[in-house]
């Protein structure tokens, strides 16, 4: 079943210096246990998809249907909060916060008791492949991947099965992209997530289940590995 | 070069912030010049003030008829030596930094002899008279005057009348044959007729170191030699009023009327240091002086002076001193009143007088910021019969203003400061701090630490050199203006207490607030104001750039210290500002430093404004005022007449604590004790009032000649006492001045004097002579037995005796029996000075006209009031003004704290941007930061109030409290608003921000 479906969804960026049709119609759908990979040029617009889907604004037509139920009608908040686990190439960690900290934020903030959330911030440290030392451990003294996977197990604290993820090898040596895209792939199919990430790396897209693609603001699917087939246009 | 190439861009591509922190340095950089440049001007103005205006006090023997006298006393002699020590402790106060005695003597210029008007002792006279006849018709000698060996007024060939009192028997003259000539000393009193009356009285003179009394005549046919005592007599009288005051100075400058205008150089030059050491003998005189000397500048007068013994002119010994030769240096001019006056050079300015003319004892030269001081304690010390009177010549006057205004300035520079730490805080916080992945980049890139350091430096510089050069030009232009406002402000709010000084001795210069720009000030301003901008850019950069290890070292030691937040039980909004606020680094530090600074700020203005408040309320409430009847003539406050109503109007009003009146009784003479204390009775001679007309009329002019009689309810307030708290007064036992009010009437309170001249002992009986008019005209003579019931100890030569007047206003007076009541003086006391309009009006109601205007023939009140209105009007205007820009200041500190905070929080767009993405809603944002920003806030505070209290000494007032809380409501208004402006921004458009 689809945990996201997009339809018909218009947006555009209005600055000082310009207006930028982003997004033009467009329409798909997610499904959990699946693992897709949304490719495109920059300024394709990918990126402005992912924000949408993850409740960052929403679209100016059309609409983003979560579980079925319209974004647009939701407070955005409330579903970032619950439902709409993000990570970010930049890895987006607060710099005054232990990893622990980062991690039990979120769920403080969703009324989890702190020893709970104590609790589960060592379970998901311990799943996302790190060592409990690092739970003391500030941001600035982690290296990259390690804090990737910190913001990896902060998006893991929902119980929600959507995990949207742009550009998160964008910063990461082979190494670690490697065992990033591993371990989003073990979310995708072990945990039964929905994980859909933005790249320009084709290597992330060679592994993904389903290939969108993102140009001038028009989405296709490129391939999808169920279906085993190469799918030019879309549905 | 890279690195400043950088600063450029990083500035001229952030436009608007750069021109807003352009626009705030350059406003900053005004303030600190101009702040400087006045601070400087005034403090340069205070300086010359200091060297310019000499404070003095001048200290006075008090005498009766005080400024006539021109020669001193047994008693002031006795007194000077008695307090010779109080005087020495007096010149060691803080304060004093000279003591010039009043070296003043009298001396004769090539024997000339001036004439005018001033004259100690204008009725003395040593005559010849011839052809002495009695004349028991009028019961007196009738003589021709032979020679005037001195007078003020050559009789010679004249008849005159010699009153037989103090002469022996009548046969002494009558039996001499004539033409017998005999030489006599004495004085000439006017009786009811046109001829000379002179009334001989004996002189003591010291002879060749022998004391020898002078008969009241001595016959004369064997001709008056030269050597005479009698002509010894007469050259004394000449000398004491006809001779030149000799003034001993050790410096001109010091002199007191020489600071003036008025005593300018006329011809010559003063003393040169050599002659004030050697005390050559040169001499400065007068334009009198050298009038009657026919002297100039270059030429040699012969000067003789009056010896003295121990500094006492006086018949023992009328010696003269060998005459000298002294070289006229240079002609001074002279004020209107001077008789003559000659200077001479003295090394030592303490030496006391030889015998000073006059009753000035001698000028303490005060520290004119300490005078004040000086003058309080040393009146404290000042014994009985002596007055210090404080001239600050005018410096209060002119430097107060000018302190005060130096306050003003030095917390117009700490708001200044105040505010470029504010800004300063949050141009690092958003120029530095949030460029800090920019310098990261910079050191990942390769760079060294130097080079983000230098790029952050060179921004800040290049905002700030034409800031600074804006800044200074602005100044420059404004200065002048700016001054000008300081010197008016200062003139409108100037406090001058005129409580202790008496102001200026005669005309002052008054230094003129004319202070000159000086550009290197404003460049040290500059400088000072562009290395603290280095020195905070340097702080924040470091800051940003702690390296790896010592960020790892630091932020685990910071993670164990606020491990027990992060374990607590806290909700995840308040832990989070919780630990923002534990891990804030240099951003908690530099608000709560803020915070601390403007509550400091608040604490201190207002200790200043409670200062003067306190100042005011302090003069109101220790001014005492006095007030007096008088009449036509302001102080004259003798031979008035005020009627018991109008009298009673005063002492019964309210506002007065206490009410003296009085009425002369007579004059008095003593003529015995007639009863001891112990109960001894002693006998003495029956007075057997004169029969004839003449005899009458020598005895009433001889007794009015003699101290005084009055009726008094108390001592304090009557008229030798009027500036005395509390007269020293011994009593008999079971007797005190609440008798003086009371109904025994024949007791009596006599002066010491006169008890000990007379060995009268408290306790003791004693008649006096005195006399009153008779119904129809004439004098009747009567005796009084009174009971010496205290000895008071007097502030003058004066031997007024004192006695009860019941209280008339006891009870219930009829109207009429008041107006039958007459008083000779009246003084009160208010009980305070906040009702002095209401006792305006009582003294309206009861008949009196203040003695300033002019009116009918009416009753003339004088209350003490001036120096206490002036003083408390001028503070109260300077309150206001105060109250003015006190206000000011605060608003000023206030829209700081709402900038600041605003700004402050505009910087925390990274966190807001990631705890919107990550699902925290706006409330728990906003309530985050703000949480934090009361910790700051409160912990800030805390420590400022600790600081006001404990090191600073201030008063934490209610006023404090409530500036304060404005101050932390404004800043988390601030905050709010920035905080709210950023949530505004959509969650896309933030994130794409960063």
């Amino acid at each position: 079943m689809a945990i996201l479906e997009i339809k018909d969804v218009e947006f555009t960026y209005r600055s000082r210096y310009q207006t930028v049709h982003a997004l033009r119609g467009i329409n798909c759908s997610f499904e959990t246990g699946k693992f897709y990979a949304l490719v495109g040029s920059s300024g394709s617009g990918k990126s402005t998809l992912l924000s949408l889907m993850a409740g960052l604004s929403v679209p100016d037509s059309g609409e983003i249907l979560f579980e079925g139920e319209s974004t647009g009608k939701m407070d955005l908040a409330d579903y970032r909060l619950k439902h709409a686990a993000v990570i970010y190439q930049s890895f987006r960690l607060l710099p005054l916060l232990t990893v622990q900290e980062n991690i039990t934020f979120p769920m403080e903030l969703r009324g989890v008791k702190g020893k709970e959330a104590r609790k589960r911030a060592a379970e998901l440290v311990k799943k996302v492949n790190l060592p409990e030392t690092v739970l003391n451990r500030f941001p600035v003294m982690l290296s990259g991947g390690e804090q990737q996977r910190v913001a990896i197990a902060r998006a893991m604290t929902m119980d929600s099965r959507l995990m949207l993820a742009d550009e998160p090898t964008g910063n990461l040596d082979s190494e670690n992209t490697e065992k990033i895209i591993d371990l989003l792939m073990s979310l995708a199919h072990d945990d039964g997530y929905a994980v859909i990430v933005v790249t320009h790396d084709m290597e992330v897209a060679d592994r993904a289940d389903e290939v969108l693609r993102m140009k001038d603001g028009v989405i296709e699917r490129l391939y999808d590995r169920y279906k085993s087939e190469c799918i030019t246009g879309y549905q | 070069m890279k690195a400043f190439r950088m600063g450029i861009k990083s500035i001229f591509r952030t436009p608007a912030r750069s021109v807003l922190f352009l626009m705030l340095l350059t406003i900053l950089t005004a303030m600190l010049t101009l702040g400087t440049a006045v601070l400087s001007a005034i403090t340069g103005y205070l300086k010359n003030c200091d060297s310019f205006y000499h404070s003095i006090a001048e200290l006075e023997y008090v005498g009766h008829d005080y400024p006539d006298k021109t020669v001193y006393d047994e008693a002031l002699k006795a007194s000077l030596e008695e307090n010779r020590d109080v005087f020495r402790t007096i010149r060691e106060l803080e304060g004093c930094e000279a003591f010039e005695a009043d070296s003043a003597e009298l001396g004769l210029i090539d024997g000339v002899v001036r004439k005018d008007n001033a004259l100690y002792d204008e009725n003395a006279a040593v005559l010849e008279v011839s052809f002495i006849t009695y004349d028991r018709a009028s019961g007196a000698y009738v003589g021709i005057i032979k020679e005037c060996l001195y007078s003020t007024k050559d009789h010679t060939g004249l008849m005159v009348f010699v009153s037989p009192y103090g002469l022996e028997p009548e046969t002494e003259f009558g039996s001499l044959p004539r033409p017998a000539s005999y030489v006599m000393t004495g004085y000439y009193f006017s009786g009811t007729s046109s001829y000379i009356w002179f009334q001989p009285s004996a002189m003591t003179l010291e002879i060749d170191g022998k004391v020898q009394e002078l008969p009241v005549f001595r016959n004369t046919s064997d001709g008056i030699p030269e050597e005479d005592p009698y002509r010894r007599a007469a050259a004394l009288m000449a000398l004491r009023n006809n001779g030149f005051r000799v003034q001993k100075v050790s410096d001109l400058e010091y002199y007191r009327p020489y600071q003036q205008e008025e005593m300018k150089l006329r011809e010559g030059r003063t003393f040169v240091k050599e002659e004030y050491q050697n005390e050559e003998a040169v001499c400065l005189l007068s334009v009198r002086a050298a009038e009657y000397a026919e002297a100039g500048a270059g030429d040699v007068i012969r000067l003789a002076f009056a010896k003295t013994d121990g500094g006492i002119y006086q018949s023992t010994s009328p010696e003269i001193s060998e005459t000298e030769e002294y070289r006229v240096v240079g002609i001074l001019e002279s004020p209107d009143d001077d008789p003559g006056l000659i200077i001479l050079p003295v090394s030592d300015p303490a030496k006391e007088s030889a015998c000073p003319t006059g009753y000035t004892i001698g000028t303490y030269h005060l520290n004119n910021r300490k005078a004040e001081t000086f003058y309080l304690e040393a009146k404290e010390r000042l014994p009985i019969g002596y007055r210090l009177t404080l001239y600050d010549q005018g410096y209060a006057q002119a430097a107060r203003p000018y302190e005060e205004m130096k306050q003003i300035a030095q917390l117009f520079l700490a708001v200044t400061i105040l505010l470029i730490l504010a800004v300063l805080t949050v141009y690092c916080n958003l120029y530095v701090i949030r460029q800090k992945d920019t310098a990261r980049i910079m050191t990942d890139l390769g760079a060294r630490r130097a080079f983000a350091a230098g790029y952050f430096e060179s921004g800040a510089v290049l905002i700030y050199i034409p800031a600074a050069i804006l800044g200074m030009m602005a100044s420059g232009i404004l200065e002048k203006r700016v001054l000008r406002m300081v010197d008016e402000f200062a003139k409108k709010t100037s406090v001058t207490d005129t409580r202790f000084s008496s102001g200026a001795l005669s005309i002052v210069r008054r230094l003129e607030f004319q202070p000159v720009q000086d550009l290197k000030l404003y460049l040290l301003a500059s400088a000072g104001f562009l290395l603290v901008i280095m020195l905070f850019t340097a702080i924040f950069t470091l800051a940003a750039l702690r390296d790896e290890k010592n960020t790892q070292k630091r932020t685990k030691t910071v993670q164990k210290r606020t491990r027990s937040i992060s374990s607590s039980k806290l909700s995840g909004r308040m832990k989070y500002a919780f630990l923002s606020f534990a891990r804030g680094g240099m951003r908690t530090i530099s608000i709560c430093v803020l915070v601390c600074a403007a509550v400091l700020f608040f604490t201190t203005l207002n200790a200043s404004e409670m200062r003067y408040e306190s100042n005011l309320r302090d003069v109101e409430s220790h001014s005492v005022i006095n007030g007096y009847a008088t009449n036509s003539s302001g102080k004259n406050i003798s031979g008035l007449v005020i009627r018991g109503d109008v009298a009673y109007g005063i002492a019964s009003s309210k506002q007065v604590e206490r009410c003296t009146f009085g009425t002369q009784v007579s004059h008095y003479r003593f003529r015995g004790i007639t009863r001891t204390a112990d109960g001894t009775e002693k006998t003495i001679d029956p007075f057997i009032p004169p029969a004839s007309g003449f005899a009458i009329e020598t005895l009433e002019a001889q007794l009015s000649r003699e101290p005084v009689w009055m009726m008094t309810n108390r001592i304090s307030g009557s008229p030798d006492f009027y500036f005395e708290e509390s007269p020293e007064v011994a009593w008999l036992p079971g007797y005190s001045e609440a008798d003086l009010s009371g109904t025994e009437s024949n007791i009596a309170v006599l002066p010491r004097s006169m008890a000990e001249e007379n060995g009268i002992g408290i306790g003791d009986t004693i008649e006096v002579l005195y006399m009153t008019s008779k119904q129809w005209g004439g004098t009747e003579f009567n005796t009084c037995l009174l009971r010496v019931a205290g000895i008071y100890t007097p502030v003058s030569t004066a031997e007024t005796i004192y006695t009860p007047y019941a209280d008339p206003f006891d009870g219930m007076v009829p109207e009429e029996n008041l107006k039958r009541l007459s008083f000779q003086y009246l003084t009160f006391r208010l009980r305070d000075s906040a009702h002095l309009s209401e006792m305006r009006d009582v003294l309206q109601n009861a008949g009196f006209v203040p003695a300033r205007t002019t009116g009918h023939v009416r009753n003339y009140a004088v209350l003490d009031d001036a120096a206490y209105i002036s003083t408390t009007s001028s503070m109260q205007r300077q309150l206001n003004y105060i109250s003015l820009l006190f206000g000011f200041l605060f608003a000023l500190v206030l829209f700081a704290a709402v900038f600041a905070s605003r700004l402050i929080a505009q910087s925390r767009k990274y966190e807001t941007a990631v705890m919107r993405a990550i699902g925290a809603g706006n409330g728990v944002i906003f309530s985050m930061f703000l949480l934090e920003q009361v910790l700051l806030l409160v912990i800030g505070t805390l420590v400022g109030v600790i600081l006001t209290v404990g090191v600073l000494h201030h008063e934490f007032t209610v006023k404090c409290m409530i500036l304060t809380m404005l101050f932390v409501l404004l800043w988390l208004i601030g905050t709010a608003s920035g905080i709210l402006r950023q949530l505004k921004t959509g969650s896309l458009e933030l994130l794409q921000e960063l």
